[in-house]
């Protein structure tokens, strides 16, 4: 079991700093570029702007640290407003690659996002999955945010915890694995994001 | 069969069905076992029990036969909890699976997550804030995100290929296809592994 402990990212994500005030605000319905873009700014996010990708999805780019984050607003069609919202930020090492098993063993002592590996092993993404179902107000999507934006800190501090043999690329698998996209299967929305953030530059980790 | 799992995929990032309708309740501010267990039983949640664990509260459930295990925790220095860590597992009943299937499902599904845990059984889960409030419709919203999940998970799970030499010629076929019973059962997750992650959260909380 890894005993990495997890609050450094706790405290920079604000979990152990006083809790956002309780404020009298209607939650939040649908996402959208404006209420996503205001809860970064009352997060003092830096460089907040947004765009629209090639496929007409909006891109809420951020910065918090120097760090680079994205939050693509997804669930939109036949809606008002977005339904979904996945911050996502792609981390790269100085040199080296990551291991499945690191990111299995991250995402096992952090439970409030995730830790997903490129094809290469070259690049994680740190996700975190937001919806507004039911409504979402400011301050919690704030609090959201501000967890997620101390996940770069605490994989970098989880990877330093960790043997030097755990980085490197493990033994290939006897068994193949069918990927659904190996097979034909529609991608999802979001898996289609994720595949265009392949192609955004990377966040290289402190080591 | 694709087209199963990419309506399921829609299903489960996206429309959230059988979720009661957007309404102005009260957020809540801190988890409870009490609103803890009230949603669950709001969305179908049977044999709903409450229990204390070292540093939080604990709510054991089944759903459609499938048992849950939802721990609230990050409760230590404040006055309620803040955390509420969503879970099942399933036993894979001996058979390993590779980390890279798992990260197939992770990649696709941004909601929950996927780990595979020390004795090779499997957990799902997805983890909540409360901070600064949480309606109670977007608690339920998010609970069904992990739930509709499940089966998602085992039906990836089932594409993983299997070597056959079948009439002398070796391919791969899906192991759902080359076996009888894939040996994928739903378990409520050990809830000393769980325990022990939480006890590690809870302690980082407080720091």
């Amino acid at each position: 079991m890894h005993m990495f402990s997890f609050a450094a990212g706790l405290l920079a994500a604000g979990l152990c700093a006083p809790t956002f005030a309780q404020a009298a605000n209607e939650p939040i319905k649908y996402f959208t570029a404006e209420n996503v873009q205001a809860a970064l700014t009352g997060l003092g996010a830096a460089s907040v702007t947004s765009e629209k990708d090639k496929t007409g999805s909006l891109v809420v780019r951020f910065s918090v640290r120097e760090a680079p984050f994205l939050a693509v607003l997804t669930g939109c069609k036949g809606q008002p407003g977005c339904l979904g919202l996945l911050l996502v930020i792609p981390v790269g090492l100085p040199d080296g690659k990551f291991s499945h098993q690191a990111v299995n063993g991250f995402n096992e002592v952090l439970p409030f996002g995730k830790a997903v590996r490129g094809d290469d092993g070259a690049v994680v993404f740190l996700s975190r999955y937001l919806i507004s179902d039911g409504g979402i107000s400011e301050e919690n999507l704030r609090a959201n945010i501000g967890v997620f934006t101390a996940m770069p800190d605490s994989f970098a501090k989880y990877l330093s915890a960790q043997l030097t043999a755990s980085l490197s690329e493990p033994a290939p698998h006897a068994v193949p694995i069918a990927h659904l996209e190996a097979s034909g299967a529609p991608h999802s929305e979001i898996e289609q994001r994720i595949e265009m953030l392949v192609k955004e530059p990377r966040y290289v980790l402190p080591r | 069969m694709r087209k199963l799992i990419g309506a399921a995929l829609a299903a489960a990032a996206f429309v959230l069905a059988g979720v009661p309708a957007f309404a102005a309740d009260d957020p809540i501010e801190y988890f409870t076992g009490e609103n803890v267990a009230e949603a669950v039983k709001a969305i179908g949640g049977t044999d709903v029990e409450t229990g204390p664990y070292e540093g939080g509260t604990a709510v054991k459930f089944k759903r459609s036969g499938i048992p849950y295990l939802f721990m609230i925790t990050v409760c230590k220095d404040r006055p309620g909890c803040i955390g509420l860590v969503m879970a099942t597992g399933i036993n894979t009943e001996g058979k390993k699976y590779a980390l890279d299937l798992l990260n197939a499902f992770n990649r696709k599904s941004p909601p929950v997550t996927s780990i595979a845990v020390e004795d090779g059984n499997l957990l799902l889960w997805r983890a909540l804030l409360s901070d600064g409030g949480i309606p109670k419709a977007n608690l339920r919203a998010n609970m069904m995100m992990l739930i509709e999940a499940l089966p998602v998970f085992i039906e990836h799970l089932k594409q993983q290929l299997v070597a056959t030499n079948e009439g002398g010629t070796t391919r791969f076929v899906p192991l759902s296809a080359a076996t009888t019973s894939p040996g994928l059962r739903p378990i409520e997750p050990p809830p000393s592994q769980l325990q022990e992650l939480i006890k590690d959260w809870a302690a980082s909380a407080k720091r």
